[in-house]
């Protein structure tokens, strides 16, 4: 049961966000469903009244009512046709909102584990291969239309099939006879097996042509993105001649891609092909039926009219009624892959704000391992961290020095070993409250594509004259100046009235940031790396003022950031195998000195 | 631009080189499109003529013959129209993929330019990224436009055979419901400035916070509720835009229908009198067949052209596009290059902006070692841009051999010039392919190169050594390289394909200490026979170069080996000194 399942989580997740869409949906199929109905009854009134009474005056009547239902119709169904679009776009906007407003909040560990940006690559796919949740409800709208037809068809071709004695040939007398009404049903009931079998085989090849080729379609997508505007990688290809190597492979995959939607297509071709067939049989049927009545003259011309419209609205509301149902299914399954992410959990956070201060942070023994990963980054690291210490985390690549920033702002758990926080582990403490004890720049921090005074305060409000002040502390004064908006400039590098900054300048801004928010507890992870020495000398012995009240850790690979730390700890291979004060350590001789060395030798006369 | 008869001229040319039987296919499509409706619609009227035969047998024989016709007719709709809509999405990716290989062929600084992605991303917008819209949708539309205008004629003709003013009338009234609705597309149209840019803006961001790499500092910043009022702005403007134009297309159809009641009740009243004075039942219920399809044909009618204008627009900013950024192809080679390097009075600016090189003068001889250093955004990365040819100076050349740099064929500048830049592309290769930058390599040569750029350890290591998917964009099981080893690995391919010119932009940036010091040990080995430049801001790297160029404004202002400068006492030997002071001994900050 497991597609009726995600159908239910479809449209309750339809319902929360837009509680008015599935039903003007069910109204919009009602009333689309009952207007051809209503007009082809009064058409059939109208018809005998000309012909069968001769009477003009109830002609008139009805042709009257006729077009005035036919207008009111008309403009009712406009509006609902109107406000079911517009609920529909709310609806698209606001569940990608849902979404972005989840991955927000997801636990970080989830975000850097690939399985959970594949749900949400499946239900994007799904989205712009198949059309997004207003083709769902499209396909809702005709079921409910095309299970209305149905029934009202049905009414009337049962009122044809009433028994009747007449004398005539024998064809007459089956055309009349009690058995007609089981035959109709026999044949009803091999017409709807027969559509739900052609069903059922298109909906396996369907699956088939999804699964036959997953990997030639991430190829493609990939190939596709890097050679239409990401221009990162565009330089590579230029310098390095890749355009041929790329333009063959695209060309490959297109091939591949498109031989086997041809593949399918004929295949659907025949199924298709073959439920028209069904369908009209079964319409011919009923034409010799009511044919030989007519002829027989046991039903009126109006009656002709209304068995014949309603035999052909029969067939081809049946296999729009079995197709709606296919394609609402295949739709709630894209939306189950939506579901799944959105149930992903989130961080505890409360909006609480406990107001912390920080006395001290210990690490008890902590060890760490990746999801996923059997090799542990750290290994039983203990340090204690006290307030107004500056401390520097050194040494060689992938030593584990980021990956113990992450646990201590509470990005990953250890694994095993525990910190805390003034004596009581982390986990006691709210994690927003916790979080707001922090100023941070990542090696891979990043900055938005808003304005500047935003990007610095985190917000909209912005204390302006604070702002300039973090930036002159970060030395980017001059360099804002220059722009013509100020600060109101954007940042977005898509926007043509947006500014590109450079790396360096970023960096700064990152740093401008951090300085803005003033936290007592300022990580810097690589904070200069892409600075030249006069803004690193700058940054530095600024930082060094500021942080001077403050409590700081510095990772860094410019080993002359160390000098200022009062603590240094060395890590190699998820170990801390050295610390103590810059002299200490360089006396010792050991992994700390070889670093210094290797930098220091440079610069000696 | 173009006429739309041009347009669907050269796409019926292309249909012809893609797949001969399409055009037939279509053809036939749009035959059975009016046909089988026909056939449909004159059912009930069809059923009176045959009651009105005077035997049974003559009456089945006659609906045999229409059976036989209606299953013909929807079994080969079926199976054409399946054919069709497949290899129409063929043909549109043909443009697609021409497209794309224009972007690949693209100038750099082109691309770089966010006017002209803006530009490009308008131009596959309504032409190839979607079924509806351009080359494809236009065919489509084209389609049923076709198959309306027939129905259409053919039943004003089936009516004029009996009362021409009746048909003249009903003509008329189409024509009025076409231009009606016409007039709110074009609402759509015009005003599709003032919400596809923040629609853009809204899909970027989705795009930009469902990545990992933002995660960390919105949290830690909590920037969650800022972010979220941005986005929400956005849809509100945007959904709201919806409205307006949904309003539009209301108040037409509430116009149309009044146009409806019109034309219908004086039909109705001619065939109520026409009854009355002794018309046939089975014309007059054909003809209230015809006069209920004949909305719908009219309606079919023009949304499908103006479904085909809105298309035509779309393939018309694609041409445009195409033909704007046609790139010349470079031909030149050099037969013995040596690597001499000179600016020759360049001048050069981005778009809109300052110039960074007023009539720029420097050479460079062939092997010489030269370090460029100066702060940051004096310029030194797009001198190598400029170097490269990614960019063209808009006066003065820069020559490679005495030859224009943008002149050299593609192949030749890549065989010539192995650059490294800041930002590392990586591939959803392999390692090998990675670092060959082609889908042939020699394995050796890769081996050679990984371990010059101190790489070889890390990769032996892995289990399927050079063979290794590099990122799991494609593959699941495939590996993400460090900062640091990604680094190496942009060494590796520079190194790889051993061009005369050899250019490191900061490539010890995040390596650590043993690294970075690993790398200066090896450089004196890369760079022999090579012309090199190196750009760092680890000064102490520098000393082993012939020259080191300070670039300050667009300016070489001082140039000689480290000791020379460090005697001139000048910006150099300042910034060296900021530098080592920490390295220092007796240093007390």
């Amino acid at each position: 049961m497991k597609k009726s399942r995600a159908f239910m989580e479809t449209c309750r997740m339809i319902h929360r966000v837009s509680p008015s869409c599935i039903p003007l949906t069910l109204l919009n199929g009602i009333l689309n469903a009952i207007a051809p109905f209503a007009s082809l009854l009064l058409s059939s009134f109208l018809l005998d009244a000309l012909f069968l009474e001769k009477n003009e005056q109830k002609a008139l009547v009805l042709a009257g009512s006729l077009l005035l239902l036919s207008f009111i119709m008309m403009v009712l169904l406009a509006y609902l046709e109107k406000q079911t679009t517009t609920m529909k776009t709310r609806l698209q906007y606001e569940i990608e909102e849902t979404i972005l407003k989840h991955t927000l909040d997801l636990r970080y560990e989830l975000l850097e584990d690939p399985a959970t940006l594949d749900h949400l690559q499946q239900a994007r796919e799904g989205q712009n291969g198949s059309g997004g949740i207003e083709w769902f409800l499209h396909y809702m709208q005709e079921f409910i239309k095309s299970s209305a037809v149905i029934i009202q068809s049905l009414v009337i071709l049962v009122m044809m099939l009433k028994k009747q004695s007449v004398v005539g040939n024998a064809l007459i007398q089956f055309a009349h006879s009690a058995y007609l009404p089981v035959v109709f049903i026999v044949l009803f009931a091999v017409v709807l097996l027969c559509n739900i079998a052609l069903m059922k085989r298109k909906n396996e090849e369907l699956t088939h042509q999804f699964y036959d080729n997953v990997a030639g379609n991430r190829r493609f997508a990939y190939y596709s993105q890097i050679c239409s505007s990401d221009y990162q990688v565009g330089k590579d290809i230029r310098l390095y001649h890749m355009e041929g190597m790329l333009s063959r492979r695209i060309r490959k995959e297109a091939d591949q891609l498109m031989n086997l939607f041809y593949h399918y297509a004929k295949r659907f071709g025949v199924i298709g092909g073959l439920e028209q067939l069904v369908a009209q049989s079964m319409n011919l049927f009923f034409a010799g039926v009511v044919l030989v009545r007519f002829m027989a003259k046991t039903i009126t011309y109006g009656e002709l009219m209304r068995y014949s419209g309603a035999i052909v609205q029969l067939s081809s509301a049946l296999r729009t009624w079995l197709s709606s149902i296919m394609s609402m299914q295949l739709r709630a399954r894209y939306f189950q892959a939506y579901a799944t992410y959105l149930h992903l959990p989130a961080q505890q956070a409360g909006k609480k704000q406990e107001s912390l201060v920080f006395t001290s942070l210990e690490l008890k023994d902590v060890s760490f391992c990746y999801p996923h990963q059997d090799q542990p980054v750290l290994k039983h690291v203990s340090m204690r961290i006290e307030r107004g210490d500056h401390l520097a985390f050194v040494g060689m690549n992938g030593a584990g020095k980021t990956t113990l920033i992450k646990l201590l702002l509470r990005l990953y758990e250890p694994s095993s070993g525990v910190i805390l926080l003034n004596g009581k582990p982390l986990q006691s403490y709210d994690l927003n409250a916790y979080w707001s004890l922090f100023s941070s720049v990542f090696q891979d921090f990043q900055l938005f594509p808003f304005p500047i005074k935003e990007n610095i305060a985190g917000g909209l409000q912005v204390d302006e004259e604070k702002a300039w002040e973090q930036l002159e502390r970060a030395g980017l004064k001059k360099r804002m100046r220059e722009l013509e908006k100020g600060l109101a400039t954007s940042l977005s590098k898509e926007e043509s009235e947006g500014v590109d900054l450079s790396g360096g300048e970023e960096q700064k801004l990152a740093i401008a940031r951090a300085l803005y928010y003033d936290r007592d507890f300022i990580v810097l992870d690589e904070p200069t790396a892409a600075l030249d020495p006069l803004s690193e000398y700058e940054i530095y012995h600024r930082l060094e003022m500021l942080a001077k009240d403050k409590t700081s850790i510095m990772i860094s690979h410019r080993m002359s950031s160390c000098r200022m730390a009062k603590h240094i700890y060395v890590f190699d291979q998820g170990e801390i195998v050295e610390s103590g004060t810059h002299a200490e350590l360089l006396e010792k001789m050991g992994l700390y000195h070889r670093l210094w060395h290797a930098q220091a030798h440079y610069y000696e006369a | 631009m173009y006429s739309i008869a041009y347009n669907l001229k050269a796409i019926f040319q292309r249909i012809h080189t893609f797949d001969a039987k399409l055009l037939v296919t279509l053809l036939l499509e749009v035959v059975l499109s009016v046909l089988f409706p026909l056939l449909v619609n004159v059912f009930p009227a069809f059923l009176l003529w045959c009651a009105a035969q005077s035997s049974y047998a003559q009456a089945f024989t006659m609906l045999g013959v229409y059976a036989l016709a209606l299953l013909l007719c929807s079994y080969g709709s079926s199976r054409l129209s399946e054919y069709n809509a497949a290899r129409l999405i063929g043909l549109r990716f043909t443009y697609s993929l021409d497209m794309m290989e224009q972007v690949l062929h693209m100038a750099y600084s082109d691309l770089e330019n966010p006017k002209i992605r803006d530009e490009q991303a308008q131009a596959v917008m309504y032409s190839v990224n979607a079924n509806e819209y351009g080359f494809e949708g236009i065919i489509r539309e084209g389609k049923t436009a076709l198959s309306s205008l027939c129905g259409l004629l053919a039943y004003i003709l089936i009516i004029a055979k009996d009362d021409l003013l009746f048909s003249v009338l009903f003509a008329l009234v189409a024509l009025l419901q076409m231009c009606m609705y016409r007039r709110a597309r074009t609402y759509e149209q015009t005003h599709k400035q003032d919400w596809i840019k923040e629609a853009r803006l809204f899909s970027r961001l989705q795009f930009l916070f469902t990545k990992p790499d933002p995660a960390k500092d919105i949290r830690l910043y909590q920037l969650q509720d800022w972010i979220m009022g941005k986005v929400t702005r956005l849809s509100a403007h945007c959904i709201k835009w919806n409205q307006k134009v949904q309003k539009r297309y209301f108040y037409a159809q509430i116009k149309e229908a009044f146009v409806l009641l019109l034309r219908d009740g004086i039909a109705y009243l001619w065939l109520i009198d026409q009854a009355m004075k002794g018309m046939a039942m089975d014309t007059f219920v054909l003809y209230v067949s015809l006069v209920a399809s004949l909305s719908t044909w009219t309606k079919a009618l023009v949304k499908s052209l103006n479904h085909m204008q809105m298309d035509h627009r779309g393939i018309n900013d694609y041409r445009q596009f195409m033909e704007k950024y046609q790139q010349k192809d470079a031909t030149l080679s050099l037969s013995d290059p040596i690597g001499k390097i000179e600016f020759d009075h360049v001048s050069f600016r981005y778009e809109g902006g300052d110039w960074i090189f007023e009539d720029f003068c420097l050479t460079i001889h062939a092997k010489e070692k030269v370090a460029l250093v100066g702060i940051n955004g004096a310029g030194k990365s797009t001198l190598m841009k400029l170097l490269c040819g990614l960019y063209v100076p808009q006066r003065g050349r820069v020559l490679i051999d005495g030859v224009e740099v943008t002149k050299l064929s593609a192949k030749q500048r890549s065989d010539l010039i192995s650059i490294v830049f800041q930002d590392a592309a990586v591939f959803a290769l392999s390692l090998a392919q990675n670092v060959s930058c082609d889908d042939e390599y020699e394995e050796k040569a890769v081996w050679e190169a990984l371990k010059q750029a101190g790489l070889a350890e890390a990769i032996h290591a892995l289990p399927n050594g050079i063979h290794t998917p590099l990122t799991n964009l494609i593959e699941e099981n495939g590996v993400h390289l460090s900062g640091g080893e990604t680094q190496k690995l942009m060494l590796a391919r520079a190194l790889y394909h051993d061009g005369k010119i050899l250019i490191l932009d900061e490539p010890s940036a995040a390596l650590d200490a043993l690294a970075e010091a690993a790398l200066y040990e090896q450089y004196a080995a890369m760079c022999t026979d090579k012309t090199s430049i190196f750009i760092s801001h680890r000064l102490a790297s520098t000393k082993f170069c012939d020259a080191i160029l300070y670039l300050e404004k667009g300016k070489i202002i001082e140039r000689g080996t480290h000791t020379e400068l460090l005697a001139q006492q000048g910006r150099y030997a300042e910034l060296y000194e900021v530098q080592a002071q920490y390295y220092r001994k007796e240093q007390t900050v």
